[in-house]
């Protein structure tokens, strides 16, 4: 996953996501580096639809589609996802990212998450490669 | 600038504590703290904690379910000052995080009276359960009782099994909790075989229950498993009967609520020998806490705008910014189906207007109250908020689309003003940024008495 990740409010796409080759508005390129390529894996291991970038030195953000089925997430292998920023990213925040089109907070996956432990982000403290007006995030610290 | 309003301060933490010769009267004593505000040209939203508020739903607690022990679900609000409160009043602590268990342990709270009962545990939050002496926590899957085992050394586990009420509020992701029939016994087999101590079954019916048969169903779930785990060897001795219980007023009273626990309680668990607890959060958090924010812009915009609705073309509305929202004390909105419902703090008659509530921050998701019918407010007026958990029937019949055929919000306002503390300051006081009000903590002489700090 070499390319850059490019969230649009736009985007017919049910998870609001495209990935082409220009430098955005929002999120940087995911290194290709063997810990990269297995947070990948360990990534698409939850959800095949799901994707990440890197957001600043200490901090991952998770591509979530906003229509995500929390029955279609297997529980552990999130809480792997979860050790594996932890231990081996050795990332501070994982930050769950959501275009706004078609996003339910108080029904959709962002509530399952707050009984995980993720916080909402004030649009004010977006990290800057992320665009606020399009995209809702909620982070962790681990 | 408040001290002349109260008799004396005393300290719980590092917290200030006003102490009243009466108990607390939230409303004149906001009016009075605005006003004194307003001589300073302060502005800034202040949040007033109830401590009496938080008293009278520990007493009322006590009164319907005397033999629950209550484990206060710290995620529901983990203001300081309060968790210091409940720990003086011998309440337990259900901790879901590393900071929510540093927090009341901070308080002073021995170990034995926490439960981590975060649903998805790493193994960094093991291990700092173990470090911290925290041996209760629960889990529903064997890759986490695995991995609890090999994490930590001496593991005092609660079967969580998932058995929610579908018309809760806010209902659980059934994926939190083993399923009662076939997996959960599966569980405690596994267990047994790994060695590991399980003391006790719990389940969590959701948030704002409406179907308090959902206690008695789980609790005959976890009555099969008690006894399936004392066969297994387990030394079976607590049911925790989580959380769902309403902070205020409710569809289905708490009373009610309690007496179909109490019942059930009796015929499934009727040895004295079980200790029985639970998690309420908004129980105890939603009730002592009462908001005032300051209108810090505004706008007139044509009526139409707000209603929707073309018939309002030439009549007036408006458009109030404050400065608290969804990012702030109002985080509620987002997550909890809540509908905070304010008005201005100062009863001046005039004509009402259709007038939509906006935060602080220009952002799309930053409103609070909308299409909402209320006197005309200038920057610098006050609004005082609390939190209802009402029918959508009734939100939906008061959301009329046309001015004329709208009845007054105080139809909604019920009896108390301090139902603004439930999934409010734990959000807002975090590392995020968001700016928290000010809190103010009030206390009558008799409840710091019977707090006895």
């Amino acid at each position: 996953m070499s390319s850059s990740i490019v969230l649009s409010n736009n985007n017919s796409n049910s998870n609001s996501m495209s990935m082409i080759g220009q430098s955005p508005p929002c999120c940087s390129d995911v290194p290709n580096t063997p810990a990269s390529e297995e947070m990948t894996r360990m990534v698409k291991n939850v959800v095949a639809s799901w994707e990440w970038v890197p957001l600043g030195k200490d901090k991952v953000g998770i591509i979530i589609p906003a229509d995500q089925d929390h029955r279609q997430v297997h529980k552990s292998r999130f809480v792997d996802l979860l050790e594996f920023c932890d231990e081996t990213m050795k990332v501070k925040e994982v930050i769950a990212v959501f275009g706004r089109a078609d996003l339910t907070v108080a029904a959709g996956f962002p509530r399952t998450l707050r009984y995980v432990g993720f916080r909402v982000v004030a649009p004010e403290n977006f990290p800057p490669t992320l665009d606020a007006t399009t995209h809702f995030a909620m982070t962790y610290v681990v | 600038m408040e001290t002349a309003m109260y008799m004396r301060r005393e300290v719980i933490g590092d917290s200030k504590v006003n102490v009243t010769e009466q108990p607390v009267d939230v409303l004149p004593l906001a009016r009075a703290i605005a006003e004194a505000k307003n001589m300073k040209d302060n502005d800034e939203a202040f949040m007033i904690i109830n401590l009496d508020a938080l008293y009278e739903r520990f007493k009322l607690w006590k009164r319907e379910l005397p033999q629950i022990e209550p484990f206060y679900a710290v995620k529901c609000n983990s203001d300081e000052t309060m968790v210091q409160a409940l720990a003086a009043l011998g309440v337990g602590f259900d901790c879901a995080s590393r900071e929510e268990i540093d927090i009341v342990m901070r308080m002073g709270v021995a170990q034995e009276r926490i439960i981590y009962a975060n649903p998805c545990k790493t193994r960094s939050f093991i291990a700092h359960a173990e470090e911290k002496g925290v041996t209760m926590m629960t889990f529903d899957n064997a890759e986490e009782l695995e991995k609890i085992a090999k994490h930590h050394k001496c593991p005092e586990l609660i079967l969580r099994i998932a058995v929610s009420d579908p018309t809760a509020t806010c209902p659980l992701n059934l994926k939190f909790g083993a399923e009662p029939v076939k997996q959960a016994p599966e569980l405690l087999k596994r267990a047994a075989d790994l060695g590991i101590a399980v003391i006790g079954v719990s389940f969590h019916v959701g948030s704002g229950c409406n179907d308090p048969s959902a206690y008695r169903v789980a609790l005959g779930h976890a009555r099969n498993l008690f006894d399936l785990g004392l066969g297994l060897g387990h030394k079976m001795e607590i049911v925790d009967i989580g959380g769902g219980f309403p902070g205020g007023e409710h569809h289905t009273p708490f009373e009610q609520i309690a007496a179909l626990i109490r019942s059930a309680v009796g015929e499934f668990f009727p040895e004295p020998e079980v200790r029985l607890i639970a998690e309420p959060g908004r129980f105890f958090a939603a009730r002592p806490f009462t908001l005032v924010a300051n209108v810090i812009a505004h706008t007139a915009v044509p009526a139409e705008k707000i209603t929707k609705n073309a018939c309002d073309a030439a009549a007036t509305g408006h458009m109030y910014y404050i400065n608290d929202g969804v990012y702030g004390s109002f985080n509620c909105i987002l997550f909890d189906h809540a509908h905070p419902t304010g008005r201005p703090l100062f009863d001046i008659e005039g004509e009402k207007y259709p007038s939509t509530i906006w935060g602080p921050t220009c952002d799309s998701l930053d409103q609070i109250e909308d299409k909402k019918m209320m006197r005309a407010l200038d920057v610098g007026d006050w609004l005082i908020y609390e939190v209802r958990y009402i029918c959508r029937s009734i939100i939906d019949r008061y959301r009329t689309p046309t001015i004329d055929n709208r009845p007054d919000d105080r139809n909604l306002i019920a009896r108390s003003l301090q139902d603004m503390g439930a999934y409010t300051c734990a959000a807002s006081t975090t590392f995020n940024g968001f700016q928290r009000p000010t809190p103010i903590y009030v206390i009558g002489e008799r409840t710091w008495k019977a707090l006895g700090m």
